[in-house]
């Protein structure tokens, strides 16, 4: 959490990570560099440039895509999701690298402009096997360049969570796209069935590990309700919530974090303002719940960041009778107090 | 999900030990994978062809000027036992992506007629597989010497000296264009090529069938029309896929020219055959 914009509000954990991403792929690129040159010594440079690049990228998109599944299975893997857009950043950076001497090297000093080669020295747009894959790199290419140029917290605000996630969701179609472009591409010419499998084994990953996490996420979401009064729904044992932890919710599609403390019992909103991370996942640190992604905090009672932070998420009214909880799932505008309830015989 | 006790801030100056754990745990992961792949990517590709561009180094060949039906420099190589010259030609491309045609044309211009006239020409050598292409770098530059124009030692010679027929043929192969194909990219052919190779014929380079036989063999055709006309506009559908061409297949010295009158794309790909085979279950 930051009051003012700053191209990078380093601390010591984002210079290991980022020190970690410059390591491992400068590891990447000098190994297959040298590989190169030194088993196929006929390859020109360029076709050096844009194959290391490319299988870099690609694989720094596996490595981006599955943080977040692996985080929802276990929370020890949040440190690889704090810093995860300088990953995504320095993953365009490679990948334009790639792109840009691609079309260099293959479309550009002709009779064409470049761009207009890009779209027209290829026509089969009808056929699967002549599909113009340059063509679905480029587009990759564009939504990973709004994903970075976008990257930084000063357009998360302005943008608003909500667009910005959505805006950023569009890694996805980036995956599909590079899969698209690998397969209709490369693998046409390279044609090793160990290029295949290891493709393969990549999407498996990315793809189970999304089905795992949503499977698990669904497990914990929809726990069945009990009877509702007054507007309320009884929805736990007070047990059931860890001290300083929550139980998160999912009753009439408001996605609700419950959370215990002091004797006290308080629900808000489950989705962090930042970058609509699962509060439910957080703790309470010094009276603020934390969220688990980046650390930006509220207070249980009023869904507000403690001053002079501004963010806000809503609230829910609580009871508790005897040692059951109860929540009206009528959600409060943002940053409205509610008194929460208080523990029986606590 | 089950939470776990140690909880992860990332503005604090430090993680808990047990996160730390799993973490330095998969980046080690990491670490073993990278150098893996980076190896086995590397190794598994297919290879690049002893194709040679000699980037930087300009070399000056002399020899006549052949225009039709593409634009060759015929250079004596060496002579036979009974003093006769043996030639070999070296075709000739354009800078970038582009023929030869503008840059011969514009010598022209300046010196009138240079067909069959003997020309000392700079340019970048391109060889491969016995045939050699000369990109003139320097464009109008290029031609260094006209005083060759001049008869010389030796006498000038048709353009249809050094040709013989060797009757209709019929092949199948890749059409890509000359320049990349002998060495100026690798791979010179293929998918990831293939707009490359449009771009390039798109430009007046003349396109060139690679023919290659079950053993890995290759034999190349330059390509042109039943009379000896340009087919580079027409044929760029076809450029970068398999075809099979028929024709009048003669020999010009040490290159292949092949006249044909027909250019059929091979039936389709497996790719499409097993996309509409999917579409419909």
């Amino acid at each position: 959490m930051a009051l003012n914009y700053l191209p990078v509000s380093w601390n010591g954990q984002k210079k290991l990570y980022d020190w970690t991403i410059a390591g491992l792929a400068t590891v990447y690129l000098v190994i297959f560099c040298g590989l190169q040159a030194v088993l196929f010594p006929d390859v020109t440079a360029e076709t050096i440039i844009i194959r290391a690049t490319s299988t870099l990228a690609f694989l720094m998109l596996h490595v981006i895509l599955i943080i977040g599944p692996l985080c929802r299975l276990s929370t020890r893997f949040l440190p690889l999701l704090y810093n995860r857009r300088h990953l995504g950043v320095s993953m365009f950076l490679v990948a334009s690298v790639h792109g840009i001497f691609s079309v260099i090297q293959f479309h550009s000093r002709g009779n064409v402009d470049p761009l207009v080669s890009l779209f027209t020295s290829e026509p089969g747009y009808e056929h699967l096997s002549q599909f113009p894959f340059q063509t679905l790199g480029f587009f990759a290419l564009l939504i990973l360049f709004l994903m970075a140029a976008t990257s930084h917290d000063f357009w998360l605000k302005n943008l608003s969570p909500r667009v910005w996630k959505t805006l950023h969701m569009g890694v996805y179609v980036v995956y599909g796209l590079l899969v698209m472009h690998v397969l209709l591409g490369v693998l046409q010419q390279e044609t090793a069935t160990v290029y295949t499998v290891v493709l393969g084994i990549g999407m498996a990953l990315v793809i189970g590990l999304h089905l795992a996490a949503a499977i698990v996420s669904q497990r914990t979401d929809s726990r069945p309700l009990g009877q509702a009064m007054d507007g309320f729904v009884e929805v736990c044992d007070v047990h059931e919530i860890a001290e300083n932890r929550a139980k998160t919710l999912m009753i009439n599609g408001q996605n609700i974090a419950l959370f215990r403390y002091d004797g006290k019992v308080s629900a808000i909103n489950n989705q962090c303002r930042h970058q609509n991370g699962p509060l439910g996942e957080g703790k309470i640190i010094d009276g603020c719940i934390t969220c688990p992604w980046h650390g930006y905090q509220y207070l249980p009672h009023n869904g507000q960041s403690p001053p002079p932070f501004t963010e806000k998420v809503e609230t829910y009214a609580v009871k508790c009778i005897s040692t059951r909880v109860w929540v009206d799932p009528t959600p409060a505008p943002p940053g409205t107090p509610q008194t929460p309830a208080l523990l029986n015989g606590q | 999900m089950k939470p776990e006790d140690d909880f992860y801030i990332g503005w604090q100056s430090d993680a808990p030990l047990s996160i730390r754990k799993v973490v330095w745990r998969a980046v080690i992961a990491l670490a073993l994978i990278v150098p893996i792949l980076a190896g086995l990517l590397v190794w598994q590709q297919r290879g690049f062809s002893g194709a040679v561009f000699e980037y930087g180094t300009l070399t000056t060949l002399e020899g006549e000027l052949i225009r039709t039906p593409v634009p060759f420099l015929r250079v004596p190589v060496k002579q036979t036992a009974d003093n006769a010259p043996l030639f070999e030609r070296v075709l000739l491309i354009g800078f970038n992506k582009r023929g030869a045609d503008s840059t011969l044309n514009a010598w022209e211009r300046k010196y009138g007629p240079l067909t069959n006239k003997r020309l000392k020409v700079r340019g970048t050598l391109i060889y491969h597989d016995g045939k050699a292409a000369l990109e003139l770098t320097e464009e109008a530059d290029a031609l260094i010497d006209v005083s060759g124009i001049k008869p010389s030692s030796i006498p000038p010679v048709s353009s249809t000296l050094g040709q013989s027929s060797l009757g209709i043929v019929r092949l199948t192969g890749e059409i890509t264009d000359p320049k990349c194909m002998l060495g100026v990219m690798k791979p010179g052919q293929g998918r990831p090529h293939r707009s490359c190779a449009v771009r390039c014929i798109a430009g007046g380079i003349p396109p060139l069938l690679a023919v290659q036989n079950r053993s890995g063999q290759r034999n190349y055709y330059l390509v042109v029309g039943p009379m000896g006309e340009p087919l580079n506009a027409s044929i760029l559908i076809n450029v970068g896929r398999s075809v099979e061409l028929r024709g009048r297949l003669e020999q010009a010295d040490n290159w292949l020219i092949l006249y044909t009158d027909s250019v059929q794309p091979l039936a389709q790909a497996p790719l499409d055959r097993s996309m509409q085979v999917a579409m419909c279950w």
